[in-house]
C-alpha cells in the first residue's frame, strides 16, 4: 500500500515537474562517445556547412542537457580575439587552387605574392577561415558539454574505471573541495594587505602595480596552503589512510540504455560520415 | 622487562600495525599536491592586465613545486598537468580539450624536468630564464598543435604562435618569479619537508 502511495505521489510530482528531456539520461560513457565523435569529425572536416550543422546539433544536445548559455558566453568571449586572428590568418593563407568545391575558387584580391608566402582574399579562404572558427567553437562547446554536465564524482568514477590510481582521484576530489576555501582565503589576504596599506586601491593603478600586487598575495597564499596540507596529511594518517590497499567508492560508473544509444548513434554517424566523405567528398571544402 | 618478553613484530594484531609503505603517494604528498592544484585553479581567476592580453597565474604553484629542492620532480609534473586541465575546465577549455591536454603534458614535462634541473644546477635566476626559453619553445611547437587539432594551415598556425609569444613570455616570467619567491620563503622552514 505504501509503495503504491509513494509511486502515485511520485507520478503526480513528475506531472508537475517541468519537461525533462531524455538527453539528460546520457551518462559519462555516452558523453565521452559524443565528445570523441564530434572531435574526430571536427578535426577532419573543413566545410563550414557540415561543421555548422554539427555545431547546432551539439548546441541542442548541450542546452537540452542543462548547459546554460551564460557558461558558453563566459568561455567564448575571452577567446574571441584568438578567433578573429585565426579567421584572418586562415583565410589569407588559404590556397583557393587546392579547393575541391567550385565556388571556393573565386579570388577577390591577391594581397601578396612571393616564393615563400602568398596572401589571397578568396571565397574559399573566407569559408575556410569561417570553418576554422566554427571548428574551434565546436571543440570548445563539446568539451564544456562533457565537463559541465558531469559531476566530479562521475568523472572520478570514470577515471577509476580506466584504472587510474586511487591517490590521483583523492587528490582531484580534494582539490575541487578546496577551491572555494582557497578563493575565500585569497580575498582574506587581499583585505589584510589592504588593511596594512599595501595596494589600498581596489583597482591597481597601471600594469606595474597589478604585477607588484601579486607577489604579496601569492607568497602568503602558498605558505598558508603548505600549513593546510600539513594539517590534512596528519588527519589522513590519524584516520588510517593507506592502511589497506582496498578502497570503497561512493559513485560507481553506470552504463545505461541512453549511453548505449548515444554510442550507437555516434558510431553510425562516424561510419556514415567517412563513407560519404570518401564517395562524395562530404565535409571537404 | 627483558628482551625475551617483548612481543615479536609479527605477533602484533593486523589492525595495530604501522601504516604500510605507500610508495610515491604518501599522505603529505597527496595533501600538498591537492592544495597546490586548488591554488592553481584559484590562480586562473587572477589575471594580470598586459598590453597583449591578460595572462593568468595558474602555473605559479607548479613553478613553486619545481623550485623546492627537497621535493620530487614528479610532484611538480602532476601539479602542472592537473592544474592546467582543471584551470582550463573552469575557463571553458579554450582551443578545446585535445589542445589543452597537449599543452598540459608539454608544460609539465618542461617545468618538472628542464626547469627543475636548471634550478638545482644553476639556481633561481637560471630557472626563470629556462622558463622564458619554454615560452619560445611552445611558440615553435604550437603550430603543430593547431595544425593537428584544428587543421589550421602551417603559415597561419605559425603566425598565431608568433602573435601569442609576448603574452606567453610575460605570463611565464611572472609565474616563474612568483614561484621562485614563494620557494625561497618556504625552502628552509619545516613546511618544506
Amino acid at each position: 500500500m505504501t509503495a503504491v502511495a509513494q509511486s502515485v505521489r511520485a507520478a503526480s510530482r513528475h506531472g508537475h515537474d517541468e519537461f525533462d528531456p531524455p538527453t539528460r539520461g546520457i551518462g559519462l560513457v555516452g558523453k565521452v562517445a559524443v565528445f570523441l565523435g564530434v572531435t574526430i569529425v571536427g578535426m577532419t572536416a573543413t566545410d563550414p556547412v557540415v561543421l555548422g550543422a554539427l555545431l547546432v546539433a551539439v548546441l541542442v544536445l548541450g542546452l537540452s542537457t542543462g548547459l546554460d548559455l551564460g557558461t558558453l558566453r563566459k568561455a567564448i568571449v575571452p577567446i574571441s580575439p584568438v578567433m578573429v586572428l585565426l579567421f584572418a590568418f586562415s583565410s589569407l593563407f588559404f590556397d583557393p587552387a587546392g579547393a575541391r568545391q567550385g565556388f571556393a575558387h573565386t579570388v577577390y584580391a591577391e594581397l601578396l605574392r612571393s616564393d615563400v608566402i602568398n596572401l589571397t582574399l578568396s571565397s574559399g579562404g573566407l569559408l575556410f577561415g569561417l570553418g576554422i572558427v566554427v571548428k574551434l567553437l565546436l571543440v570548445m562547446i563539446v568539451s564544456i558539454y562533457l565537463f559541465s554536465t558531469t559531476s566530479p564524482e562521475q568523472l572520478l568514477a570514470g577515471l577509476q574505471a580506466l584504472r587510474m590510481p586511487n591517490a590521483i582521484g583523492l587528490m582531484i576530489s580534494t582539490a575541487l573541495r578546496f577551491i572555494p576555501t582557497m578563493s575565500t582565503e585569497v580575498a582574506t589576504i587581499k583585505d589584510a594587505q589592504r588593511a596594512r596599506g599595501a595596494g589600498s586601491r581596489k583597482q591597481p593603478r597601471g600594469r606595474g602595480q597589478a604585477v607588484q600586487g601579486t607577489l604579496p598575495l601569492f607568497v602568503p597564499m602558498i605558505v598558508t596552503s603548505m600549513r593546510r596540507a600539513d594539517t590534512m596529511a596528519m588527519s589522513m594518517v590519524s584516520r588510517g589512510y593507506g592502511f589497506t590497499s582496498r578502497r570503497t567508492v561512493l559513485t560507481r560508473l553506470h552504463v545505461g540504455a541512453w549511453d548505449y544509444l548515444a554510442l550507437a548513434v555516434v558510431v553510425a554517424g562516424l561510419v556514415a560520415f567517412f563513407v560519404f566523405r570518401v564517395s562524395t567528398g562530404l565535409g571537404i571544402l | 622487562m627483558s628482551s625475551n618478553d617483548a612481543p615479536a613484530v609479527n605477533d602484533t594484531p593486523r589492525e595495530a600495525r604501522v601504516v604500510r609503505s605507500q610508495g610515491f603517494f604518501t599522505p603529505i604528498r597527496i595533501s600538498r599536491m591537492a592544495v597546490l592544484i586548488a591554488l592553481s585553479v584559484v590562480g586562473a581567476f587572477i589575471k594580470i592586465p598586459t598590453p597583449i592580453g591578460s595572462p593568468a597565474l595558474d602555473s605559479v604553484p607548479a613553478y613553486f613545486a619545481t623550485m623546492m629542492k627537497k621535493w620530487d620532480w614528479k610532484e611538480a609534473g602532476i601539479i602542472a598537468i592537473l592544474a592546467r586541465l582543471l584551470a582550463a575546465a573552469t575557463e571553458g577549455f579554450p582551443l578545446g580539450l585535445p589542445v589543452q591536454v597537449a599543452l598540459a603534458f608539454g608544460n609539465a614535462s618542461w617545468v618538472a624536468v628542464v626547469v627543475r634541473v636548471v634550478r638545482l644546477r644553476f639556481g633561481y635566476i637560471a630557472a626563470i630564464v629556462a622558463t622564458e626559453v619554454w615560452a619560445v619553445v611552445i611558440t615553435l611547437a604550437s603550430p603543430a598543435m593547431l595544425m593537428f587539432a584544428l587543421g589550421v594551415p602551417l603559415e597561419a598556425a605559425f603566425a598565431m604562435g608568433i602573435a601569442s609569444l609576448p603574452a606567453l613570455l610575460v605570463a611565464a616570467g611572472i609565474a616563474a618569479v612568483l614561484g621562485a619567491a614563494a620557494a625561497r620563503a618556504v625552502q628552509n622552514t619545516p613546511l618544506s619537508k
